[in-house]
């Protein structure tokens, strides 16, 4: 009962269109004052202040300062060079080149969305210059851009540590995993594409024009480098490495690249701290409505009840869960509210509390790009003028591509796995 | 009532403008502080041990007054399944009913973390990394919902006058 005041008051309130960190709240404080348990209400402050009081969460704003400061600046330009020159000339090369360049992008950036606002409007002209459809383009775009919640260093991987009280390294390395899995089925769909419209890749490239744009995204590469050589050579804690890469995306785009103006900068940095309290908060109150929900012990009445069921069970369960709330539901908030309630019954019954981290980023990626309120629809919807029919008619054959890679996720732990017990042990 | 939302508007604006100004040069300290500590730290130099500690101290502020800046411009975080749906008439009214309820939540929060941080100060705990009292951890609540409880206020008013 407690927990359907809660969830009920809280669905009423987002429903009502309040905000998403004050429906947790309400629901909260709600739950609390009628069914107990009988503990004073500024415990909820307490929490909502040591939800967000972690240094390990630190790494999330400064990833997404960072990923704003390389979405508005040329580096995302200099990667598709790089990968272009290197893969345009075979079948499908561009396409190929599309994804390859949104997975470089999530290793900087590791949010979801920023790949449609900064590659979208770069490649989207080339591929149908090339001749894929409109559709393919922007399916293509929508669904390789999602790559960015797998690829380190992923926002959503990171907020699910810290819920799940797992390794943040290891849950990189995993998203590492489920990341190229879907690269692999996403290439392996354009390139059928490819052939069987009989689209030809662009001219080859020397040598020389590789060589020079690999000088051209030299200093874009030097990003990855800081973050991953430092998190795991063991000089900087992921936090560090999210500092020292946002610092080094300043220096490139406003000192070298000069694609920035210190006006810019400075405007981009104050939009950037509203959009991180607006993410951070929700994370505050989910603290609060997760300490409510572990007094009431709801955790372990979702464990009791999934007991009788079979691993495979469970995890359909947890694909369902998660894609339905992804569809609804802001990806992070969606790995805020329902990790606890169900990490323990996925714990439970064997499953790795990492690889489970892979299959609940992957499907709440897939969320992003599934009607009705997928989020990323409607940055594309901006992004390439394109009507929402338009957009999710595109987007059919690439969300069965993403649920085969969510297949293979799920139940191919090995694929998921092998990097973390290779390099986290 | 509507000249007093209006003034009420003008003096927001400016409370705006601090907090934007504040929430950006926050989050520049803190990759700064960050950075340079950790690039110190491979060199065997330890500059600042209360860095992260202050960091983390820093990002709080930025979480909960910073959250003034999405409440002011109807940025944050919503489910708007039924908002575009709704007839004008009924969606200038589903306006206020939100803003109402946004602020009476706030003002509870903000009661919520007045108690427990007048609590800590009284305690008279003090942080052993920047050896300043803990409450200052918990004060940035109390503050930052009093700010989106006020945002909404004038937002909620600003709905039922038809100002902006």
């Amino acid at each position: 009962m407690p927990v359907f005041a809660l969830a009920g008051t809280a669905a009423l309130l987002l429903l009502l269109t309040v905000p998403v960190f004050l429906a947790l709240i309400g629901g909260t404080l709600l739950s609390h004052s009628v069914f107990g348990p009988p503990v004073p209400a500024m415990v909820f402050a307490q929490q909502m202040v040591q939800g967000v009081n972690k240094f390990a969460l630190l790494a999330v704003p400064l990833f997404i300062y960072a990923s704003a400061i390389i979405s508005r600046g040329e580096i995302g330009k200099r990667l598709l060079a790089l990968v272009e020159s290197c893969v345009g000339h075979i079948t499908g090369g561009m396409a190929l080149a599309t994804v390859v360049t949104c997975a470089l992008f999530g290793a900087l950036s590791g949010v979801g969305q920023a790949a449609i606002v900064s590659l979208g409007p770069l490649v989207f002209p080339v591929l149908l210059k090339q001749g894929y459809s409109r559709g393919f383009a922007m399916g293509l775009i929508l669904t390789a851009s999602t790559l960015a919640m797998l690829i380190p260093p992923s926002v959503a991987m990171i907020l699910y540590a810290l819920q799940a009280t797992s390794s943040v390294e290891s849950g990189f390395l995993a998203g590492l995993g489920a990341g190229l899995v879907l690269l692999t089925c996403l290439t392996v769909y354009a390139v059928a594409y490819a052939r069987r419209h009989r689209i030809p890749g662009s001219p080859r490239q020397g040598w020389a024009d590789r060589l020079s744009a690999l000088r051209g995204a030299g200093l874009a590469l030097g990003l990855p480098l800081i973050i991953f050589g430092g998190i795991y050579t063991g000089t900087f804690t992921p936090t560090e490495a999210a500092a020292g890469g946002c610092l080094y995306a300043i220096l490139v785009e406003v000192l070298i690249f000069r694609s920035l103006t210190l006006r810019d900068l400075w405007s981009l940095t104050q939009e950037t701290a509203g959009t991180i309290s607006a993410l951070l908060i929700i994370l505050a109150a989910g603290a609060a409505m997760s300490y409510l929900l572990t007094l009431q012990q709801v955790p372990q009445q979702v464990a009791g009840l999934l007991n009788d069921r079979t691993r495979f069970e469970i995890l359909l369960i947890v694909n369902v869960t998660f894609l339905l709330a992804g569809m609804v539901l802001d990806p992070n908030s969606a790995i805020i509210v329902l990790t606890p309630i169900v990490l323990p019954a996925a714990t439970a019954a064997g499953i790795d509390p990492v690889h489970f981290g892979a299959i609940v980023v992957l499907n709440i990626a897939i969320g992003m790009i599934t009607p009705p309120f997928g989020i990323n629809i409607f940055t594309a919807m901006v992004t390439f003028r394109a009507s929402y029919g338009e957009i999710v008619g595109a987007l059919r054959p690439f969300i069965l591509v993403a649920l085969a890679a969510l297949v293979l996720v799920t139940w191919g732990e090995a694929l998921v796995m092998w990097l973390p017990r290779l390099l986290a042990g | 009532m509507r000249r007093l939302t209006v003034t009420t508007g003008r003096l927001l604006d400016r409370l705006d403008w601090l907090v934007a100004g504040l929430a950006g040069a926050v989050l520049m300290a803190v990759t700064l502080l960050l950075t340079i500590n950790a690039g110190a730290r491979s060199l065997g130099v330890v500059l600042f041990s209360g860095g992260p500690t202050l960091a983390g101290l820093l990002i709080l502020w930025l979480t909960f007054v910073g959250a003034y800046i999405p409440a002011r411009r109807g940025s944050h975080i919503t489910v708007d399944m039924i908002a575009g749906k709704v007839p004008a008439p009924a969606l200038r009214l589903l306006r206020v009913a939100v803003a109402l309820i946004a602020a009476a939540l706030c003002l509870i929060c903000a009661r919520m973390g007045w108690d427990f941080a007048a609590f800590r100060f009284a305690s008279g705990q003090i942080d052993q990394m920047l050896f300043i009292p803990t409450g200052w951890f918990y004060a940035p609540l109390p503050a930052g919902f009093a700010l989106c409880a006020l945002a909404w206020l004038h937002a909620g008013a600003a709905a039922i006058w038809g100002t902006r």
